[in-house]
């Protein structure tokens, strides 16, 4: 088994050092960015060793259980909450080969740790404040560690249980919202009444002596009963069992085409594919039947509609816990301007898919633009009028949600959530447009839940973020400034007129560039992994 | 409906423009000559088969036929006009089936064949009514509803036929279209082909099935390292190997100059 699981880590090792010198600036400044994210929480776990190594028992016997349950809590929700699994096995390929499924088991455990790699640098830091501290006994400093397999377990089997929920309910994408969603409950308990309440009942959860972060707080300070070790090594087992067997079922339904639900096929024909006709009643082809394509697509992709429901439905309740706290400057300006923000934090959720790697879903089958008799403009002009499409029924539903939840909705921020919408758009398109050119990448349209930006994308996406900030903070400083709704308005009028110039010189530039590089983007949209796919 | 190459070869070729005419061409990449002054000469309504072992070049030039790569040097003409500068127009001549990587996995046949000849320009109704006869003819009309992402490879190799089908090309461009496709779909495959030809198409063809080059084929190109090494007639590569009855396979086997393994690993 370990000579299979070398031999997987050492195919892994030479697809990234192959791709080093090909790395850009882009991915360079994403490490940079991750280093000082790691550095933070190396830092976190610094502090930790030092405080433990000198704080009194009384008070570690109080907070230790706490701590862990925190970091019990994060390890297990947040990958949910970023869509990001980590780093994972490609089973498609390696299934192949003669490699044991305990191998294949014991390498996606061990990258999990890939997940959520600063909860190990606390549990470091933690471990070493506790070998330090001049009472506690050695061989007990050493108890977190067992911390690590019980939620390296668990994450495994949690995520491999939601990926198998998502390709086999008929609702995959409701679920997926919903569970999604989930993440928002500490921010509803912070933010509203809950709030106290809920800091009782997690300290009354941490207190719990059969919980697991209990009894390994209990074991650190050399206090665990026989009954906690026992308890734990149960929890343990119970994780593992629960990974195995959801493992099992990952390696059985590997590598099937699964559109989404059954939609497809009743879309495949019958009133749906009349109703997605419309674009040949107005638009003339190749415009027309490319726009029709794309909707058609777009509309059976899992992943698309996975982001699609969140832009819609999750934008709108990742936003409402902020407004329950009606004292808070903050919370009230967010309740004044709750459809803008939400309808920006939904277009940005849209944008990697829709706006900056416009030929990501389409994969390689994206050189049919190139092969037939189309022009490059045409495909763009589509796939960014289809975008507008969808930024409309997004915009809308948004708009539709915020009026059923009874959030604040006035005629001027309905206009101001439209208008900033407007504006974002026009910049994603021009911006997205040349980016999809120069930093294709293949999406896999059947997976929901991993993310799939590559490195440059990521600061793309963050750039856009920043500019979409920027572009509407200007106009939000206007209304402030000139204390009118309208101030806002014509500055972004104002800032509209300016993105459609930008827009018409970055698609130009896109298109030239497009048919210049026409086989590298090919090539890229083209592409397999390695053994391990991060997520 | 099968015919002989012999008798294929009898059709008077158009002594019009070449179907294909490249000239020194050279592709290069990262210092490595992928095609290294290729010059092959196709016939309008010839059937013709571009051979070579792997790594040769032969997708490198059909990448450079389709347009989807840029030569570093030498000419392309297709159908007497200049590639790149005219390639949209080339492109409405072009029939293709480089391997299933043009297909969208989220449309159904129907769909696609319909998207697909709407690009060539085809009106609404008569992409609809000539994808609905090809999906009959491909016998594919069975699932309707069934996504191209969950066809067989040999349903997607008959889609990806018939696509390059719908628009009635004048020059077929084809990178192994048989593989992976059952007996009775390529017979079929074979037939239309060759009644394309009959009706004045050309075809080009790389394919590592060496009999059925031979079968199918009236005019043969075998590309080593980027170059052409021979071209002509099936005869008149048997005349070159000075051997009247040798196959195909072995005057390949003999100008790409290859080795028995056995005498090279004795283990095996």
């Amino acid at each position: 088994m370990w000579q299979q699981i070398r031999a997987i880590s050492w195919a892994q090792f030479r697809s990234m050092r192959n791709h080093l010198p090909r790395t850009s600036v882009g991915t360079v400044l994403v490490w940079l960015f991750s280093a000082l994210w790691y550095g933070l929480f190396t830092a976190a776990g610094v502090f930790l060793a030092i405080e433990i190594s000198r704080a009194p028992i009384a008070d570690l016997a109080r907070w230790l259980p706490v701590g862990f349950l925190a970091l019990f809590l994060y390890w297990q929700v947040v990958p949910l909450f970023t869509l990001s699994s980590g780093w994972s096995l490609q089973l498609k390929k390696l299934q192949a080969y003669p490699v044991s499924n305990r191998a294949l088991f014991g390498i996606e455990v061990l990258l999990r740790i890939t997940s959520s790699p600063e909860m190990i640098l606390l549990v470091i830091g933690t471990v070493a404040g506790l070998l330090r501290h001049l009472v506690i006994p050695f061989w007990a400093a050493w108890a977190p560690l067992a911390f690590i397999p019980l939620n390296l377990f668990l994450q495994l089997g949690i995520r491999d249980f939601i990926l198998h929920s998502f390709e086999r309910n008929r609702f995959r994408e409701v679920f997926a919202i919903l569970l999604i969603s989930i993440a928002v409950i500490p921010q509803v308990l912070v933010r509203s009444g809950l709030g106290p309440d809920a800091k009782r009942y997690l300290f009354h959860v941490s207190d719990q002596s059969a919980a697991p972060w209990h009894a390994i707080a209990f074991a650190s300070l050399g206090h665990a009963s026989a009954l906690e070790a026992l308890l734990f090594c149960g929890w343990t087992t119970l994780a593992y069992v629960f990974a195995r067997a959801m493992f099992r079922k990952s390696l059985c339904e590997v590598d099937d085409f699964r559109p989404s639900g059954s939609s497809a096929r009743e879309n495949a024909a019958g009133p749906s594919r009349d109703f997605l006709a419309w674009p040949s009643a107005i638009f003339r082809d190749p415009l027309a039947a490319l726009l029709q394509k794309e909707f058609h697509c777009l509309l059976r992709m899992p992943r698309f509609r996975v982001l699609f429901g969140m832009a819609c439905i999750f934008s709108v309740v990742v936003f409402l816990p902020v407004t329950l706290k009606q004292d808070d400057a903050g919370a009230h300006w967010l309740n004044q301007n709750f459809l803008p923000v939400v309808n920006l934090y939904g277009l940005l959720l849209l944008s990697d898919a829709l706006l900056l790697n416009a030929f990501g879903l389409d994969g390689g089958a994206a050189q049919i633009y190139f092969v037939t008799p189309v022009s490059l403009e045409t495909v763009i002009k589509a796939k960014n009028l289809v975008a507008v499409a969808f930024v409309v029924v997004q915009s809308v539903t948004v708009l539709l949600v915020v009026t059923l939840i009874r959030a604040t909705v006035t005629p001027g921020s309905i206009a101001a959530g439209l208008a900033a919408s407007a504006v974002v758009t026009v910049f994603l398109l021009a911006v997205g447009n040349f980016t999809s050119v120069i930093g294709p990448r293949p999406v896999d349209p059947k997976q929901t839940f991993k993310k799939q930006a590559g490195a440059r994308m990521q600061l793309w996406l963050l750039g856009c973020s920043i500019g979409m900030f920027l572009l509407v903070g200007f106009a939000f400083l206007a209304r402030y400034a000139f204390n009118s709704d309208w101030a806002l308005l014509a500055v972004l009028i104002f800032e509209f007129l300016i993105g459609l110039i930008m827009y018409k010189f970055a698609t130009e530039s896109a298109v030239a560039k497009g048919m210049r590089e026409r086989e590298r983007i090919v090539e890229a949209l083209s592409k397999s992994a390695s053994p391990v796919s991060a997520g | 409906m099968s015919t002989a190459p012999e008798a294929l070869a009898t059709v008077t070729l158009s002594t019009q423009v070449p179907a294909v005419d490249i000239r020194g061409l050279h592709k290069v990449y990262g210092g490595l000559h992928a095609v290294d002054g290729l010059s092959v000469t196709v016939p309008q309504g010839c059937f013709f088969g571009f051979l070579g072992p792997n790594g040769a070049g032969k997708t490198t030039t059909i990448k450079v036929l389709m347009g989807l790569a840029q030569p570093d040097a030498g000419s392309v003409q297709i159908l007497g006009m200049q590639m790149p500068r005219e390639s949209l127009a080339i492109r409405r001549e072009l029939g293709l089936v480089p391997d299933d990587s043009l297909l969208f996995d989220y449309l159904t046949g129907a769909e696609y064949l319909e998207f697909v000849a709407r690009l060539y320009g085809l009106s609404r109704s008569l992409a609809r009514e000539r994808a609905r006869e090809l999906l009959d003819l491909f016998q594919l009309s069975e699932s309707p509803r069934k996504l191209i992402g969950e066809y067989s490879k040999g349903m997607r190799k008959r889609v990806a036929m018939a696509a390059a089908l719908i628009h009635r090309p004048r020059l077929f461009l084809m990178d192994e279209p048989f593989e992976g496709v059952d007996a009775v779909g390529a017979r079929l495959m074979k037939d239309i082909l060759l009644e394309q030809v009959h009706r004045g198409a050309t075809i080009f063809l790389t394919s590592h099935v060496l009999e059925v080059v031979e079968r199918l084929c009236n005019h043969v190109a075998i590309i080593s390292r980027g170059k052409v090494i021979a071209q002509g007639t099936i005869t008149e590569l048997r005349q070159q190997a000075a051997q009247d009855d040798t196959t195909l396979e072995d005057i390949f086997v003999r100008l790409v100059g290859a080795e028995r393994y056995s005498e090279k690993l004795d283990w095996l």
